[in-house]
């Protein structure tokens, strides 16, 4: 009943409940926002951290890099160094150290002598009128325990994200590599990446890796499964270091799986007893505030969204990567961190499944304590609440309670719209309907000038990504002024028209804010899903515009209070903050921009949160990714598992084939041995490789058979129909594991063939040769393929180029 | 028919504006057949691709489980070059079947139906907005463009649908029937707008003739044309096809027990993804019979208005079908603005507006977290799907609520504008 009172109260009183009440729920909303996260960082609403997949096993094996190997990496050392010495003697660049393709050949060498598959690869990027160019070196240790079709990436670049020379980095990773090679315990292919900046080089390889990479960079000739997780080394000093600090932000506030996370500082702190950093923070006393400082950075940098290393580039196609950099001076020595690396790959090479089980989106504010994203979101989504409240309440005001005078018989009548009082005279019941056809909102206007400012913003994006970096401090200074007149002219142009348009109402101003406050609060709340920070950020200084409105009363004092707050609404607009806030880190605007523009030209920074489909269609499944269209077709037959998961499962199938259509290489021949599926979703994760095909395989256009996906955790069969081709390549390159490249497609063909089992019919023949046809093989087992005429279990392992 | 410079324009505009986008983006069509939210099972282009790959290797086409639509587009379709060599003819198809759409609305909305029909007379009807308005909605709905642009078959199921409606406005009632056989031969769910169809086309007839026809004999006679029409068509496709039970049980089969889970922007698929297999059938006949319903309460209860009917059937079906994509819910839309003199009573629009303008956005996002960040799972997007289906339910509700306000007021002039409450 109190309740029910309490509503009828608040309808008679309309100023209140249209005018006040949005504004006072609006401001809660915001501090309420605020306090909540500066609330985080207390015991109550953080939690510890723990590894939730339970196959990584953190620092359980004893880790062997020691004594010995420390003289073949002295040795490395030196001789990258005299070779980087002359390279800087005969080019004489000043103190600029610049990787020479000397040094680069050495790497190369040097990885092909451990026994690793070595390749290179050229890229170049123009971004601002800079071009960064360079050439990755990559080898590859193929597991003896694996199949290939998982990989781990060691990444060493020449150059830190703080460009400085990491030549102990390099030779560690060197060093590794040639240790690691001796190990017969890998389940998964390892790959040691060289490349020479960290900003561009990743980029370069995973684009390429996954056949996403623009013109300008080479597609990569080797490649290995499906990639599960990236560790970047850097070691840019002589002197011994004293604890490890774990960067782990990536591009567009994209977070490694928190698992990998724990693990580095689980195996630094736990087994290695080397102190881990994060964030910068260098004295972590664990108190309130250095959490909240923690936290806040870790929020800045993913609201920033740039890339904070070499691993950033991983992580938009869902490879969790995190970079170790050894900080401060110490008695740690580049044998400790090479132990650390072994520890975290023997970890990752126990996974039987992509990292999946732990948080995705979390703030970490010591390196053992963080919230996830249920304890966090409500304060985001609080402040992008604020501007829908304020936006509805603004609706119903125009509807129905108009506070202005000056449209008072209007005003009257909109009222009546919804309940005009009886009358039963016809004609008066005409006017009151007149009446309710004048009071209806007039919303062309607003919409088109809501939608048309929205859209000029393209113009300082295209502009601003497209010009030359000497050009950005003075474009930023016209985009102030612009910002400054732009506002003014358009409400003179809106309130009396400057003799060009009609004056608008009051109501037309209500709906424009509403509409634009709709937009924003739509915007902020999507944006709050996919990168947390940002969204808190913009919405922080987006917070004024809920409460701007048309003011009343004497002139003198009008005045005042606009120019007041169009002063503050200025200082808010995004290119003053921009400017205040390098002044005040000291970092020019040109750089700043420079970045921005390499982000979004590069990194695809927003592109790809804005357009995620061209950029990460193809996350972490290589194989799949070229898989031509032909597929979708698996009926489930029969299943070891539940009817729920039955479903899912083939719900799985499906999604991933389809996933796969989009790569169309249209219509062509695939056969679906050897094809790597990668399910995941709805509780079901995994990865595996059609291994058996049923004999009712027909030549030509159509093959219809029994199939089996031996999966890590289940065991999916099912059938495959309606395989045909169109268009079918004319050169294969067929490729033996552990043979040279050769180019001989038939004879290779048929040796393979012979190899496998000798009943074989033509139909077989033809059909494996269509198989091969795209790409190489990597393993034929023979042992398995025994029975019969046609192949039971022939185990075809490709990759697809 | 005169054509004025307005319809030229808006016309002239729409097809530039598609041109436009495909020229600027060539890689838009590619990206939109691929959403889940605009490509379903039954009308995916990329499905009618391999479809035609198949017949035009005489081959099935339904072999292989991934085709599921009507045969007859497959020669149409045959006809065109290749879209991966030529997309534009492909694409000029579409554009101008939504011109066509766009016309056949014009047609129905100059017809005055909306407001002003044999048995009833809305109360506001000087609020209207003309042809070409309406034309215009439907025609730069970013939802209508999405569909034309992904090249989904649902564009021609709507085609039949709207000329059914046009014609039936316009009196010609064999033609209406016609054209509702070719949008239910398309796609089954169109057969259950008969009903209000018939009743649509049944008092265009006592509006014109001057002795009424028998109602029950006149039911009859439609219903049957529009099977005569259906059993032509399909037996054409049984001539294409040469199996009749083979793509019986591909299409309508398909439709019907809903075997492909891929999600979608409706309600079905979670719902049967969770489901034990011994309660499947039940809910199939559930989930059906729900659909079902509506026509038969919608009809009785609104019998003066059955071209309203229509329109909230659509709705109906955008929300419930079990393969909706937003090409239904731009059908929809598209016949709201026939009924611009209800929105002063509707009182949810902008909470319905903002409801569907919110799932529109978190959609793409959680899909995107669910299946290519790996940080989501399917309920971020079946959430969001539900919050889509809830922004339309709002809108429908709404909408017949305004209808039926409408009706009470002329019924009871005198009380015009009076305070409902709802008991």
């Amino acid at each position: 009943m109190a309740l029910k009172s309490a509503i009828r109260n608040l309808r008679n009183k309309p100023q209140f409940l249209f005018v006040c009440l949005p504004n006072i729920l609006s401001f809660l909303c915001i501090v309420v926002g605020v306090a909540w996260l500066l609330l985080l960082p207390l015991d109550d609403n953080s939690r510890r951290t723990y590894i939730s997949e339970n196959a990584l096993l953190p620092g359980q094996v004893h880790a062997y890099f020691t004594g010995s190997e420390q003289n073949i990496f002295r040795g490395y050392k030196q001789e990258l160094q005299s070779l980087l010495n002359e390279g800087r003697e005969t080019e004489s660049q000043g103190d600029e150290v610049e990787v020479t393709p000397a040094a680069s050949n050495k790497v190369h060498s040097i990885l092909q002598a451990a026994g690793l598959k070595v390749a290179t690869q050229k890229y170049e990027y123009t971004s601002s009128g800079v071009t960064h160019q360079g050439e990755n070196i990559y080898g590859i240790i193929h597991a003896p325990r694996g199949d290939a079709t998982e990989a781990i990436v060691l990444v060493a670049a020449w150059k830190t994200a703080d460009d400085e020379l990491n030549l102990k980095g390099v030779t560690l990773a060197l060093t590794l590599a040639r240790y690691f090679k001796r190990w017969s315990l890998w389940s998964k292919d390892i790959i040691f990446l060289f490349t020479p900046d960290s900003k561009t080089g990743t980029q370069a390889w995973i684009d390429a890796y996954h056949d996403l990479h623009p013109e300008s960079v080479q597609p990569l000739p080797l490649k290995s499964g499906a990639l599960q997780g990236a560790v970047v080394i850097e070691f840019p000093f002589d002197h011994n270091f004293q604890k490890l600090h774990i960067v782990y932000d990536g591009v567009n506030g994209q977070l490694p799986n928190l698992d990998l996370f724990n693990t580095a500082v689980a195996i630094a702190g736990g087994q290695m007893g080397i102190g881990a950093n994060l964030q910068e923070m260098w004295e972590h006393d664990d108190s309130y505030e250095a959490r909240l400082q923690t936290m806040m950075r870790g929020m800045t940098k993913q609201g920033l969204g740039y890339a904070t290393g070499a691993h950033s580039s991983f992580m938009p196609y869902h490879i969790d990567a995190i970079t170790l950099q050894p900080k401060g001076e110490g008695w740690e020595d580049e044998m400790a961190l090479g132990r650390t690396i072994e520890s975290i790959c023997r970890s990752l090479n126990n996974l039987l499944e992509h990292l999946h089980q732990s948080f995705f989106f979390y703030l970490l504010m010591h390196s053992n304590r963080f919230v996830s994203i249920g304890t966090y979101l409500p304060s985001a989504m609080l402040i992008a609440g604020n501007f829908t409240i304020m936006a509805i309440a603004l609706w119903m005001r125009t509807g129905y309670y108009s506070d202005s005078k000056a449209t008072a018989p209007v005003d009257s009548d909109s009222k009546n719209t919804k309940q005009p009082k009886s009358g039963s005279q016809d004609d008066e019941n005409k006017a009151k309907i007149n009446g309710a056809a004048l009071a209806e909102r007039l919303m062309a206007l607003p919409l088109t000038l809501v939608t048309g400012l929205h859209l000029l913003g393209l113009v300082p994006l295209w502009i601003f990504n497209n010009i030359f970096h000497q050009y950005f401090t003075m474009a930023t200074y016209v985009f102030v002024g612009v910002d400054i007149v732009l506002p003014l002219f358009l409400a003179a142009l809106l309130s009396n028209g400057l003799g060009v348009a009609k004056p608008i109402v009051p109501q037309q101003y209500h709906l424009i804010k509403s509409f634009a406050l709709l937009l924003l609060g739509l915007s902020l709340s999507t944006l709050a899903t996919l990168n947390f920070s940002l969204s808190f950020m913009i919405g922080l200084l987006c917070a004024p515009l809920s409460f701007v409105g048309r003011l009343e009363g004497a002139a003198p004092l009008r005045y005042g209070v606009s120019s007041l707050g169009f002063v503050l609404l200025n200082l808010l607009s995004p290119p003053i903050v921009v400017l205040g806030v390098c002044q005040y880190t000291g970092v020019s605007v040109e750089s700043v921009l420079t970045q921005a523009a390499f982000g979004w030209n590069v990194w695809d920074i927003l592109a790809s949160a804005l357009d995620p489909v061209t950029k990460l269609i193809h996350t972490s499944i290589p194989v799949l990714q070229s898989v031509p269209h032909a597929i979708n077709l698996l009926h489930i037959q029969h299943l070891g598992l539940n009817p729920v998961d039955l479903r899912n499962a083939r719900n799985l199938i499906n999604r991933t084939l389809q996933q796969a259509q989009r790569q169309s290489l249209h219509n062509q021949v695939l056969d679906l041995i050897g094809l790597h599926l990668s399910l995941r979703g709805n509780g079901i994760e995994g990865k595996g490789t059609v291994v058996r095909r049923s004999p009712e395989d027909h030549l030509g256009q159509r093959r219809q058979g029994d199939f089996l996906v031996e999966e890590d955790t289940h065991i999916v069969s099912g059938q495959i129909t309606a395989v045909k081709g169109e268009e079918q390549l004319s050169q294969p390159v067929v490729r033996c594991r552990g043979e040279r490249i050769q180019n001989g497609v038939q004879e290779e063909l048929a040796k393979v063939v012979d190899g496998v089992g000798d009943q074989r019919s033509d139909t077989e023949v033809v059909g494996a040769r269509e198989a091969l046809v795209f790409g190489e093989v990597f393993e034929v087992d023979a042992g398995q393929v025994q029975e019969g005429v046609f192949v039971e279990r022939g185990k075809f392992l490709f990759s697809l180029e | 028919m005169a054509v004025d410079r307005r319809t030229v324009g808006v016309f002239g505009a729409a097809f530039v504006l598609r041109l436009l986008l495909i020229c600027l983006f060539p890689s838009l069509p590619d990206l939109l057949t691929g959403r889940v939210e605009v490509s379903t099972p039954v009308n995916s282009f990329k499905r009618l691709q391999e479809g035609l790959y198949l017949y035009t290797r005489n081959v099935s086409p339904y072999d292989g489980g991934v085709f599921h639509q009507a045969p007859l587009l497959l020669p149409l379709f045959s006809l065109l070059p290749g879209v991966q060599s030529n997309p534009i003819p492909t694409a000029i198809l579409y554009f101008l079947v939504d011109l066509v759409n766009a016309r056949a609305l014009v047609t129905i909305s100059e017809s005055g139906q909306s407001v002003q029909s044999q048995l009833h007379s809305a109360v506001r009807k000087h609020i209207r907005w003309d042809g070409v308005s309406v034309a215009a909605w439907f025609l730069f709905n970013p939802f209508t463009i999405a569909t034309c642009l992904a090249r989904s078959t649902s564009v021609f199921t709507t085609t039949g649908i709207l000329f059914a409606v046009s014609n039936a406005v316009t009196g010609n009632s064999v033609n209406a029937m016609l054209a509702l056989g070719f949008a239910s031969y398309l796609s089954l769910y169109p057969a259950l707008l008969f009903v209000p169809l018939v009743l649509l086309c049944f008092d265009q007839r006592l509006q014109s003739a001057n002795k009424p026809p028998n109602g029950i004999i006149y039911g009859l006679q439609h219903a049957g044309i529009l099977l005569a029409s259906i059993a032509g068509l399909l037996g054409l496709s049984v001539l294409i096809t040469g199996n009749f039970w083979e793509f019986m049980s591909a299409t309508y089969g398909f439709h019907l027990l809903v075997p492909d889970l891929t999600p979608n922007v409706g309600l079905w698929w979670y719902f049967f993804i969770e489901m034990f297999d011994s309660f499947r059938e039940f809910f199939l006949g559930v989930f059906w019979l729900h659909l079902a319903s509506y026509v038969g309460g919608l009809t009785m209860r609104l019998r003066r208005q059955p071209l309203f009917v229509v329109a909230s059937l659509l709705g109906v079906f955008a929300i419930f079908k079990p393969y909706p994509s937003i090409s239904d819910a731009s059908l929809y839309f598209a016949t709201l603005p026939l009924y611009r003199h209800l929105f002063p009573l509707m009182r949810y629009t902008f909470f319905a507006i903002s409801a569907i303008l919110y799932s529109s956005l978190l959609g793409p996002a959680f899909y995107h977290l669910w299946i290519y960040a790996g940080s989501g799972n399917a309920n971020f997007f079946y959430a969001i799907t539900l919050v889509w289906s809830l922004g339309l339910s709002i809108l429908l509700a709404d909408s017949i609520f305004a209808a039926i306000r409408d009706e009470w007021e002329q019924d009871h002039p005198d009380a015009q504008g009076t305070e409902v409450k709802q008991v």
